[in-house]
């Protein structure tokens, strides 16, 4: 019996294991980067870029569940921390192997090289949930430094700490024009600021054309190219075949997941269910990202064969859309607690694909780079505006929604450029929209409360919500 | 500061009248309009025989209640412009619009301008954001595709030998531009920069049969003149999109004569010609993600940072102005990168923030005129 299931049968205990698992993961971190760093005469690397605090994220999203969703909770967020502290640990003995990449470009060939992939976003997306002074801090690095203070603000607290020199250095940088302007506009002065060769993938603005199909994989072939310089070797085709088959098996239960949460009462929800997929961002293709979309798709199927939704009493059901406001991270709590809603879908998690056939060498890349070019959000904003509605109103009818939210991020010129055309469209379908204006990382923008009072008042006059 | 005052040719009045003598020339021709709203879009495939292409422009579009309900308040005013000046005429007022997926500002005025008037012909072109053989493969499919659709829409034909004429007019429009802008190099030019926008601009308003007559008498006229003005110093003006010569003259009041440019309604429009490739629509794919590239293109700051160090350097100007427009991605992160990189190489740099429409000039004026002074002028 693993320790985890004798934790179990105490829930108050699930808590404190995750709190020391991920306190005594920290501790590793720091002596392996320390003992490194001593040895080439160097100074070492500071992994505690916003203080440690990613650990009242534990707090904050288990408070009240059931002890199997602690349990997934937990797990899920100590397998983000054991992935951090691999990745610094590999980087530690290893410099000259990390690779930066942009969130939006799947690194299955990243990691099927060897190579240490690290997600430039990733520390900063966390810095707004669990430090927004740090985020706020950043932002105003990122403006003082004279970069609009209107471009995105998850590209600011990203830039912020790059010009800090927080993030561990690269040997090399890999981004592309996904999803937007700002996120491609950002990488010109963090390679000025990291100085290490680039690789910017061209992706078309259709990728949905038939023609995008053979561009994009030419383009993936000239990355990997690129990648195989760095790495001194070339991509081995049977390593990525078991990074390969690895993210089938996630993608398995992830479907799996989707369509448990299509019944009434969903039993998934809450922060678990796009958390877990951040596990495509940061660990595709790795026993530790089966593993976290394992963890979610057993409670859901406990629910489910239970007859048990997540919430005591589901009312109503959600469709996220849009960006996320990172900055009222126990949105999805509340809206569970407060109104029995319970999100059934959401755009950044929505990474729909067929499973990658590895058979052979051509079709396992022609599936990878069709992963590639069409990751969440960016497959919606790229291309005509049908992208951007077509997911949508299909998903409300399959997952038998009940509203759309959706998450207005005031820099985000793409979508807000789609408002009125979302309105109208919503409207002539008979879909409630509520259009929840914040900033996705500047929580000075709109507070938490703002963004909660937003959602209340729409609830009482349009939902006719008790 | 006096107003200029030209010695041999008003150019104000040249510009405006070309454009209604053009303008009208164009409607008894039957020739039918395009507008366009980015450098990308081939100017070749919309000027054969019965199509003249139309660089958008409305700087007079001051208020944009309309379109701001369609794009955000968020979105450049540039795009916003655009789109209130459309949905305010006449469905006929132009024949079709012609758009890249330059930026994420017009990939929306696209979808809004579909979705709010659905345009008889409205197309999208898929530029790439890089230069190598399989981009401009995919560039001359694009192109291919809309000429296309031009063929089948206006029942005009668009052979080689139709693409071929149009190039070598275009190529000619270019030439005499150029011209026209090396004469800027001197120490006394005979043009100012506001004349110079007036000229471009009207360049890219007509057919090419109208203005290229006109820019080659224009060149002989101010040959062997000069600007009666004294100007304080010398500056290059580069960044957004820009089309309204007002702009240029606000900075050009303060003493700062605008010797040369660095924005797509400019020089990046009309330098480098379409070579002389076999298949027309290879050469017209090869110059235009060959060009000068806007900052939406990848890999390509050093280049383009070299060339305005280049033209710096040849036209003998003492500052550079960045003026960027509010919202835009692409030219606000990238103009910062240009302000701290020439700052570095020694050059004096003032940068501007600006909506589309004109606005704020006494405190455009007092931070030109700041600039001015810090540079001892």
């Amino acid at each position: 019996m693993a320790l985890i299931d004798y934790v179990k049968r105490f829930p108050r205990a699930i808590y404190p294991y995750y709190y020391t698992r991920s306190f005594v993961q920290g501790l590793r971190a720091m002596a392996v980067i320390h003992y490194h760093a001593w040895k080439r005469g160097e100074k070492p690397f500071d992994p505690n870029m916003i203080k440690n605090r990613e650990r009242d994220l534990f707090k904050l999203w288990m408070e009240g569940r059931p002890p199997d969703y602690q349990v997934a909770i937990g797990e899920a967020l100590a397998l983000s921390v054991d992935h951090y502290v691999d990745i610094f640990c590999r980087m530690a003995r290893d410099p000259d192997r990390l690779i930066w990449y942009e969130d939006v470009i799947p690194p299955e060939i990243i990691q099927a090289m060897d190579l240490i992939p690290f997600m430039v976003e990733g520390i900063p997306g966390m810095a707004p949930m669990v430090a927004p002074e740090e985020a706020h801090h950043f932002i105003d690095v990122a403006e003082n430094a004279g970069y609009p203070a209107d471009i995105c603000s998850m590209p600011k607290v990203t830039l912020g700490m790059v010009l800090e020199g927080l993030l561990p250095p690269p040997r090399a940088l890999i981004c592309s024009n996904s999803p937007c302007d700002s996120g491609m506009s950002s990488y010109l002065p963090i390679q000025q600021e990291v100085d290490v060769p680039v690789f910017r993938v061209d992706f078309p603005w259709d990728v949905y054309e038939p023609r995008a199909k053979e561009y994009c994989l030419k383009e993936i072939e000239r990355m990997i190219l690129f990648l195989e310089e760095i790495a001194g070797h070339p991509l081995d085709m049977d390593r990525l075949r078991d990074v390969c088959e690895m993210r089938n098996r996630m993608q398995k239960a992830t479907l799996e997941l989707w369509e448990l949460m299509k019944n009434k009462p969903s039993p998934m929800g809450g922060m678990l269910h796009p958390l877990s997929h951040t596990a495509y961002q940061v660990c595709p293709g790795t026993a530790m990202g089966v593993r976290i979309i394992e963890e979610v798709l057993k409670v859901a199927k406990a629910n489910h064969r239970e007859g048990r939704g997540l919430v005591p009493e589901e009312k109503y059901r959600a469709i996220m859309w849009g960006a996320f406001p990172v900055t009222a991270p126990d949105l999805y709590e509340w809206l569970e607690n407060e109104y029995g809603m319970v999100t059934v879908m959401v755009m950044l998690t929505y990474d729909h694909h067929p499973l990658i056939d590895t058979s052979s060498e051509a079709s396992m890349m022609r599936d990878l780079v069709e992963i590639m070019a069409k990751p969440p959000m960016a497959r919606h904003t790229r291309g005509p505006v049908e992208n951007f509605l077509g997911d949508l109103f299909r998903l409300y009818e399959d997952y038998q929604a009940d509203l759309v939210i959706m998450g207005a991020h005031q820099s985000c010129k793409n979508m807000r450029a789609v408002l009125r055309i979302l309105r109208e469209s919503c409207r002539h379908r008979d879909i409630p929209l509520l259009i929840l204006d914040h900033d996705v990382f500047d929580a000075r923008v709109v507070s938490p409360e703002g963004i909660k009072r937003q959602v209340s008042d729409f609830m009482d006059t349009v939902m006719g919500a008790d | 500061m006096t107003p200029v005052v030209r010695e041999s040719v008003d150019i104000a009045s040249w510009a405006e009248r070309l454009v209604a003598n053009g303008e009208d020339r164009a409607r008894k021709e039957g020739l039918r309009r395009i507008a366009y709203f980015c450098s990308y879009v081939p100017e070749e495939i919309l000027s054969i025989p019965g199509l003249y292409a139309y660089r958008m422009h409305a700087p007079n579009t001051i208020t944009t209640e309309t379109a701001d309900s369609y794009l955000g308040l968020f979105n450049c005013s540039y795009t916003r412009a655009m789109l209130e000046t459309i949905l305010e005429r006449e469905s006929d007022w132009m024949d079709g619009f012609v758009f890249t997926a330059g930026c994420d500002h017009l990939r929306r005025l696209y979808d809004n301008l579909l979705y709010a008037a659905n345009p008889p012909f409205c197309r999208i072109l898929g530029i790439p954001y890089k230069n190598h053989s399989d981009a401009r493969e995919w560039y001359v499919e694009e192109l291919s595709l809309l000429r296309d659709g031009l063929e089948e829409h206006f029942g005009l034909p668009v052979r080689d030998e139709e693409l071929r004429g149009a190039i070598e007019a275009c190529n000619e429009n270019r030439r005499l531009l150029s011209s026209l802008n090396e004469l800027r190099k001197r120490e006394n030019p005979p043009i100012s920069g506001e004349d110079m926008q007036r000229i471009v601009v009207a360049s890219f308003s007509l057919p090419k049969s109208v203005v290229n007559p006109a820019l080659a008498d224009l060149i002989e006229q101010v040959e062997g003149t000069g600007l009666d003005q004294k100007f304080r110093s010398r500056v290059l003006l580069m960044g957004s999109q820009l089309d309204d010569p007002a702009y240029v003259r606000v900075i050009e009041e303060t003493g700062a004569l605008v010797v040369a440019d660095g924005y797509c309604f400019g020089s990046l429009q009309y330098e480098q010609a379409v070579g002389s490739d076999s298949d027309p629509l290879t050469a017209i794919s090869q110059r235009y993600l060959a060009k000068i590239p806007c900052p939406r293109m990848f890999d390509a700051y050093p280049g383009r940072y070299d060339r305005i160090v280049e033209v710096a350097r040849e036209f003998g100007v003492q500052g550079i102005i960045i003026q960027t427009m509010k919202f835009c991605d692409c030219w606000g992160i990238e103009g910062n990168v240009f302000l701290n990189n020439l700052r570095e190489e020694g050059f004096p740099v003032l940068r501007l923030e600006r909506e589309y429409a004109l606005g704020g000039v006494g405190q455009m004026k007092t931070r030109i005129q700041a600039f001015l002074e810090s540079m001892g002028c």
